[in-house]
């Protein structure tokens, strides 16, 4: 894994700075924080109760990168993201990454999520995975129209794999591509819009 | 979770008596004997390596019945088959559940499979589950067979997400099948 490039400094489109580095287990009060400050709403989408802070401790006394890399960025002390990439490294699955990402809505419209799933991209390609893939539910428009550009395809829907807070049913959307495809759909943007972007160590 | 069902004693159709109960950590040991005793076919398509006992550990460490419940039928200390019923306890997937099962290969064909996912899909039902899913390699014809008696449906198949063990990459089939 790449990680001694971390910490990394990132300028945003609106020239703000924020800093990418890997979660350690001192994050706990700031990550539990920044859970916090997501709507309920936003909070449903996620796979687990961030709103227990026996969850954030859980997750933090079991960090290990092999299979989840959780990746933060930072304004000053807080964190304004979050981008992870999970996989089993022995199983079947080994060369297949999920990704998942959540922006803080102070920082959302910056282009963050985009630099930030991009830097998930880089530590794939430099893990060797083949293929990456994004799941959420059909209602998320936000989020599919953000892996869309990002150069993600619909791959499958999974008929009621969905459910809200009310109990109603929702239908999973599977969005993957290759690693490389992705890379390079990256690559292409980011000369596209050269000056824009800049990332640095 | 239906614990006060077990242990339970299973007769299979050719008289076989087997005891159905759920893993405790004191099975890491005969566990990684069962999955060694596994012919290469099978091990190709298991989904964690099993042959390290580092993975192994790991499973018995973290045991949870909450989010994975692994039944297992014995034959004395003998471990002959390992069904497992995964969930997420919390969230946009609360409801649904994935089943999987190995069965060591002279216990395979005599009913044992069927019996378990019963016991299984009981057990997501009390837990308030309502769908069930299972993930194999389009080619594992056995599996999709056995998936397919006991009324699962293909819901969709995920191009390349399997690399077996030789490193050859299969398509993934999700069968699904609704419990209320």
């Amino acid at each position: 894994m790449m990680l001694d490039e971390y910490p990394k400094e990132v300028t945003l489109r609106d020239g703000s700075k924020v800093i990418f580095r890997p979660v350690v287990k001192e994050d706990e009060e700031a990550l539990y924080q920044f859970f916090l400050g997501m709507s309920k709403e936003d909070r449903l989408y996620l796979r687990d109760d961030v709103a227990d802070r026996e969850v954030i401790r859980g997750w933090m006394n079991n960090i290990d990168y092999n299979t989840v890399l959780p990746i933060l960025a930072f304004d000053g002390d807080k964190i304004v993201a979050d981008a992870t990439l999970h996989r089993n490294p022995h199983g079947w699955m080994r060369h297949v990454g999920e990704i998942r990402m959540s922006v803080a809505g102070s920082h959302r419209g910056k282009g963050l999520a985009r630099i930030i799933a991009a830097e998930i991209f880089h530590q794939a390609v430099g893990l060797g995975l083949d293929k990456l893939v994004a799941e959420m539910l059909t209602i998320q428009k936000n989020a599919q129209r953000v892996f869309t550009r990002l150069g993600f395809k619909q791959e499958a829907i999974l008929k009621d794999h969905g459910v809200d807070a009310s109990g109603k049913k929702h239908d999973l959307i599977i969005m993957s591509n290759d690693v490389t495809t992705l890379w390079e759909h990256w690559t292409e943007f980011t000369e596209s819009v050269s000056g824009t972007w800049n990332m640095e160590h | 979770m239906l614990l006060d069902h077990y242990p339970q004693k299973v007769t299979l159709k050719d008289g076989t008596e087997l005891i159905l109960r759920a893993m405790n950590k004191q099975d890491d040991r005969a566990l990684m004997d069962f999955f060694e005793d596994l012919e290469d076919e099978d091990r190709l398509y298991l989904r964690n390596d099993v042959s390290s006992y580092r993975v192994v550990r790991e499973w018995f460490k973290n045991l949870n019945y909450q989010r994975v419940f692994p039944l297992l039928a014995v034959q004395g200390k003998r471990i002959v088959a390992n069904a497992t019923l995964h969930r997420k306890p919390f969230g946009w997937m609360r409801h649904v559940g994935e089943i999987r099962i190995v069965v060591s290969p002279e216990f395979r064909k005599r009913g044992l499979a069927r019996t378990m996912f019963a016991e299984l899909i009981e057990t997501a039902a009390e837990a308030g589950l309502e769908k069930l899913t299972a993930e194999m390699a389009v080619s594992q014809k056995g599996a999709v067979k056995v998936f397919r008696n006991m009324g699962f449906k293909d819901e969709t198949t995920l191009k390349g997400y399997i690399k077996d063990a030789r490193g050859d990459v299969h398509d993934l089939l999700v069968m699904t099948l609704d419990i209320v």
